[in-house]
């Protein structure tokens, strides 16, 4: 099974691209997996319990932090076309 | 040719207009403002969420690598136990330990086998490693200490977990 999100950037103000992001399975950034320096940490409970608990919660975070820009946008938009 | 009255209420519909127009704008200037600092606030969370993730996905992708560290039970906070051992080093550890014990025989074996290293890591873990080098150190013979694989720990607090309270104690190899 797997997931692609798509959703709107603006990297250059109002103008929206659409972009595609593969979210199922997760994909991590290699930076921030290199964060620990090299340590390893040991897990209680188990690092899979963990993943199991917390990656349905990550979708949702991650869902609503691509969808949290669009509101902004709007306004903006709206703004904009009135000034 | 309209006359003064039509170019009157032109006058006053388009000032109307221009009147909700604004007030329009400016409801949209209060929301963008607060959909941007809810993004704003949203994103150290959600992008540390991916970290962590990150971090624990990669632990479970690459097992054989691990780092074992000793993790006490809950109940070492609460137990005498420690306080004891420095006045009778041989006694034998106490029951509610035992759990400690099983985890430092775990990563003596590890280290045995090549694959990890120990050191201790939050509070309750430090004061179970603590508590074995210090015994050892004491007795001058290797004893609950060498089945963690330590020897000597070393304060190593992290400037920037001050606030926290994190105490990270490394504990050497023999």
């Amino acid at each position: 099974m797997s997931g692609t999100l798509i959703y709107s950037r603006f990297p250059l103000g109002d103008r929206a691209i659409p972009t595609a992001q593969q979210i199922i399975p997760p994909v991590f950034d290699a930076k921030a997996t290199n964060e620990l320096d090299g340590a390893v940490y040991e897990f209680e409970p188990e690092a899979e319990d963990i993943l199991h608990e917390l990656l349905p919660r990550n979708l949702a975070v991650q869902i609503l932090r691509r969808c949290s820009k669009m509101p902004r946008r709007s306004s903006g938009a709206q703004m904009s076309a009135i000034g | 040719m309209p006359s003064l009255k039509d170019l009157r209420n032109r006058i006053a519909a388009t000032k109307a207009t221009q009147k909700i127009t604004k007030a329009m704008q400016m409801v949209a200037a209060s929301k963008l403002r607060r959909a941007q600092a809810a993004a704003e606030a949203a994103r150290p969370y959600a992008s540390r969420m991916d970290t962590v993730l990150g971090n624990i996905a990669a632990s479970v992708a690459a097992p054989t690598r691990r780092r074992g560290f000793c993790k006490a039970p809950a109940a070492i906070r609460a137990s005498p136990s420690g306080l004891h051992r420095r006045t009778r080093p041989v006694r034998p550890i106490q029951h509610r330990d035992r759990a400690a014990r099983t985890r430092a025989r775990q990563c003596a074996y590890e280290r045995r086998q090549k694959r990890s290293s120990s050191s201790a890591v939050g509070r309750r873990a430090t004061t179970v490693a603590k508590t074995l080098c210090a015994a050892d150190c004491r007795t001058g013979r290797p004893a609950l200490g060498a089945h963690a694989g330590l020897r000597k720990c070393r304060d190593d607090r992290r400037e920037d977990h001050r606030a926290v309270r994190q105490v990270r104690i490394r504990c050497l190899a023999h």
